[in-house]
């Protein structure tokens, strides 16, 4: 049986030195115990030496501290950055402050019940084993699937700090839809001049493998093991190991056109975009005719992003100062919240552009070859003043509807990584934050994951870069062995596991001479794989533990037989 | 605070604010085992957005406040990160390439010197009392969203500050301090929809009973889950959503409610509407000490009023709300960018 070190809190106020006395008695006697100390403040400098001279002498490894809540000297351990004389999970709290103390009115049951969670909290302690860290060495090779512009960006800054990068583009050309874009709506210069230079930077690196034509068509192993099998033009299929893996494939769109959205008139703003970059001076024409009134209609669809709000404003302005057309905007919502939106939209209104925002869609009818929208003016204030207003259009110009690219799903399916509720990989999420992935080592950036505005998937390139190097800057990845285990004997290869895995740190493979399961009642010639859980990509986070039919899975930080002795089971 | 630091050499850079944003950089630097000193002038870390409450309802409404705590404590438990709190910066001198940076801390005063600057000192929520028709500041019941935010966590309870009852309806005013031409702040403050909104559905969670009223001008999105968390406020039949910004609020002593005057689109006309509770969304301003650390680096202002950032080769960087309205996702991210701008700028010096 381990010997165990028992530490009494002191700490004035806390628990009585009438009741921590009887506790003491009751300690002593206990078989496994090395040494009972009492401390006034258990987490400073001289109460730990003091400890880890007593583990010294008395020969322990494990510590007991009979106190209060255990997150109160979690964080006071944290806050003081001492080392502590003991490994951080052969410590455990017998929190009799809060479960007996204040718990019980009568003295005498709160010590009984006292004595009860200390000898609970002695036996779970017996059980445990310490933890060890591991280290997982990690060449700087990382893949980028998607040559759009936040792939180029990641690519550059990842070749910039020492990363070889395999850039996968599936189309021929790199830059993505942000070839489409003609101008900034906050920044100067021209965006084709800006992405050209990208992509020649892209071209010319050293540290940058270009692959274009090429998609990933199968994918294995874990952060740092990656074994990618990707397929050129003449289906062509090639290798690749790498440590990390990005994923910034973009988005694809969809046009509506029925009805009157199949008209001539009717564009979208991409083309809107070139026709005005492409027009030096007025006037402005469509199909060979004069256009003077140009109408968007916004939010039929996208209405929860900001791109098509910042680039109607942005082309309405431009309509109104450079071609001496007029523009109107109809959306639901003014989308301003980007940096200097509020501003361009301002002076959109001051250079006339006339923005309407229904509630009800407007109508589109051909009239005289020019397409009339129809909405309400709701700025009036009394219901019988909202008239209806015409605005007969030459040119109307919505928007088209930004949706996952089609091979999103199957990507999805083969990285593991999750699909957020609108088919684009992943969603907002608290506990992985923004470009990480369920999947460690796997990296999600740019309208593969929502559609937005160039200078945020920017941002997100360099987030991205940041975390890569961040994750290879001590040329391996070190981790706790706090994870699950198969013991692969027990193991039925029901894959319930690997299903049910939220980090996909569990895969059924063949691994060591143990792993052999016989299926009852067929000779001993049928030999299975085994589930294996990944350590370096396990959360710890003991789902498939639970789950586990068999019982084959433990967490190594808190084993069954912990909580079997804790609750007295193991007797 | 423990964190011992050599104060002859504080490493290669230095962090200026606590708040999420520095400490993400601090976080990142030492991942990639930068040296580096992160000052705070308060007494603890975390800066604005420590004080926020958890904003669930039956599900997670990814306000993002519990990465704040986590954040802080990831710092704490790190032995190789020197935090210097109740620390400000009196005065910077370029020497070279390097900063020297003259710092105080309480009544001690010391120098560092170090390759790049990091500022992340991070707003202020404006000032509601400079909206007069409001009456911030002379109605008890007229409290920011940023105070309801504190009330919830500390306190934990929804109360009215004038009789400390449930307040049964309440009203949401956005656009305080924001996009306001009268009060000279040309600008969105970009997460104060989602955030009041998010306020809204956890307080009806809690309190069925209390309706909400939503006053506002546009909607702002934020972020890939929002769509559906507004789809479920406009099915939410306690809360009321309309698109108009009060005028005027007015006081009724005998009941002890707050008339508000607005224009109600779905009536028609121009309505006062008594409710027990009005919460300003007010925007946000750049902090007050972000204003002297401008002048000491020699930094301009955006348009806007926040920090402009300089040249990567000045070897100074600005990060998160400071430099452009940002929420707590968007902080982080910055932060994280930035983090990677100065490793970038410190190896092409080495």
């Amino acid at each position: 049986m381990p010997r165990i070190g028992i530490l009494i809190d002191a700490l004035q106020g806390s628990i009585p030195a009438s009741f921590r006395e009887k506790i003491s008695d009751y300690v002593k006697k206990l078989p496994e115990i090395a040494f009972c100390l009492e401390e006034e403040n258990l987490a400073s400098s001289d109460a730990l030496n003091r400890i880890g001279k007593r583990l010294e002498t008395e020969g322990g490894e494990r510590v007991v501290i009979v106190g209060g809540s255990p997150k109160l000297y979690e964080t006071s351990f944290q806050k003081l950055r001492h080392p502590l004389p003991f490994n951080p999970y052969l410590y455990a709290v017998a929190n009799i402050r809060e479960q007996a103390l204040w718990m019980m009115s009568d003295e005498g049951a709160a010590l009984e019940r006292a004595k009860t969670i200390i000898s609970k909290t002695i036996r779970g302690l017996s059980n445990a084993k310490p933890i060890e860290a591991q280290s997982l060495p990690l060449k700087p090779e990382v893949l980028i699937v998607g040559g759009g512009i936040t792939g180029i960006s990641i690519a550059q800054e990842l070749a910039k700090s020492g990363i070889h990068v395999f850039l996968l583009e599936k189309g021929t050309h790199l830059g993505g839809r942000a070839l489409e874009l003609r101008r900034f709506y906050n920044r100067p210069f021209e965006v084709q001049k800006w992405v050209d230079e990208k992509i020649n930077g892209v071209k010319n690196d050293p540290q940058i493998t270009l692959i274009t034509q090429t998609e990933l068509k199968h994918l294995e192993g874990h952060l740092g093991r990656f074994q990618a099998k990707i397929q050129g033009p003449d289906r062509t299929e090639t290798n690749l190991s790498v440590s990390a893996i990005v994923v910034a494939t973009g988005y694809s769109v969809t046009r509506e056109t029925k009805g009157i959205y199949g008209h001539k008139r009717v564009t979208v703003l991409p083309e809107m975009e070139s026709l005005l970059s492409e027009t030096n001076n007025p006037p402005l024409l469509w199909d060979g005719k004069k256009v003077e009134i140009v109408t968007y209609l916004l939010d039929g669809v996208n209405e929860d992003m900001k791109v098509d709000s910042i680039n109607a404003v942005k082309q309405a302005l431009l309509l109104q100062e450079a071609f001496h057309c007029q523009a109107a905007i109809l959306c639901k919502d003014v989308k301003v919240a980007a940096d200097g939106m509020e501003r361009l939209y301002r002076k959109a209104r001051e250079k006339g552009v006339l923005f309407f925002k229904y509630e009800e869609p407007p109508k589109l009818s051909i009239v005289n070859g020019q397409i009339q929208v129809s909405v309400r003016d709701t700025a009036a204030i009394q219901k019988d003043d909202q008239w209806p207003i015409s605005i007969l259009s030459d040119l109307v110009v919505v928007s088209e509807a930004f949706v996952p690219t089609p091979e999103t799903e199957s990507l999805s399916g083969l990285l593991k990584i999750h699909l957020g509720n609108r088919g684009f990989l992943m969603e907002d999420n608290p506990q992985l934050l923004r470009v990480r992935s369920n999947r460690r080592g796997i990296f999600v950036a740019g309208a593969c994951r929502f559609p937005q505005e160039v200078s945020e998937s920017l941002i997100e390139a360099r987030a991205v870069a940041e975390e890569v190097i961040a994750l290879f800057s001590k040329g391996a990845y070190t981790y706790d062995l706090a994870v699950a285990e198969v013991d692969p004997k027990k193991c039925a290869v029901c894959y319930t596991c690997p299903r049910l895995c939220p980090h996909s740190a569990i895969t059924v493979e063949k691994y060591g001479e143990r792993n052999v399961y016989v299926t009852p009642g067929t000779g001993g010639d049928m030999k299975w794989g085994a589930a294996k859980v990944d350590p370096a990509s396990c959360y710890g986070c003991g789902i498939c533990v639970a789950e586990c039919p068999a019982k084959a899975i433990t967490l190594r930080h808190l084993t069954d037989d912990q909580v079997y002795a804790q609750m007295g089971l193991m007797e | 605070m423990a964190g011992k630091v050599d104060l002859s050499s504080g490493g290669d850079v230095l962090i200026i604010g606590g708040g999420i944003s520095g400490i993400t950089v601090a976080l990142e630097l030492a991942q990639s085992g930068i040296p580096f000193t992160l000052i705070e002038k308060e007494s603890s870390l975390g800066g604005l957005s420590a004080s926020f409450c958890c904003k669930a309802s039956e599900s997670c409404n990814k306000c993002f406040a519990c990465v704040v705590d986590k954040r802080i404590s990831e710092i704490y438990q790190r032995q190789d990160i020197s935090v210097l709190t109740q620390t400000e910066v009196t005065g910077v001198k370029r020497n070279g390439g390097k900063h020297r940076v003259a710092l105080q801390r309480g009544k001690e005063k010391f120098e560092l010197e170090v390759s790049a600057v990091v500022i992340a000192a991070g707003i202020n929520p404006f000032d509601a009392s400079q909206k007069v028709e409001y009456g911030y500041g002379r109605y008890k019941n007229v409290i920011t969203a940023k105070d309801l935010d504190e009330m919830l966590r500390f306190r934990g309870a929804l109360s009215r500050p004038s009789d400390g009852k449930l307040p049964k309806t309440t009203a949401f005013f956005q656009c305080v301090g924001s996009r306001d031409e009268s009060i000279g702040n040309l600008y969105c403050s970009q997460v104060c929809c989602a955030y009041a909104l998010r306020l809204i559905k956890a307080i009806r969670h809690q309190y069925p009973e209390v309706k909400a009223t939503f006053l506002y001008m546009d909607i702002q999105p934020a972020g890939a889950s929002f769509q559906e968390f507004l789809v479920s406020c406009r099915e939410d039949k306690g809360i009321r959503l309309i698109r108009s910004l009060p005028s005027k609020v007015y006081h009724s002593p005998l009941s002890d409610t707050l008339r508000v005057r607005f224009i109600d689109p779905e009536r028609g006309e121009v309505v006062e509407d008594p409710f027990d509770l009005i919460v300003l969304s007010v925007g946000m301003v750049l902090s007050k000490q972000a204003r002297p650390l401008t002048e000491l680096f020699g930094l301009d202002l955006t348009e806007d009023g926040f920090i402009a950032s300089p040249p990567l080769q000045s070897g100074v960087f600005v990060t998160g709300a400071c430099s452009g309205p940002k929420d707590i996702d968007r902080s982080i991210l910055h932060a994280k960018s930035v983090a990677f701008l100065v490793q970038q700028h410190l190896r092409g010096r080495s």
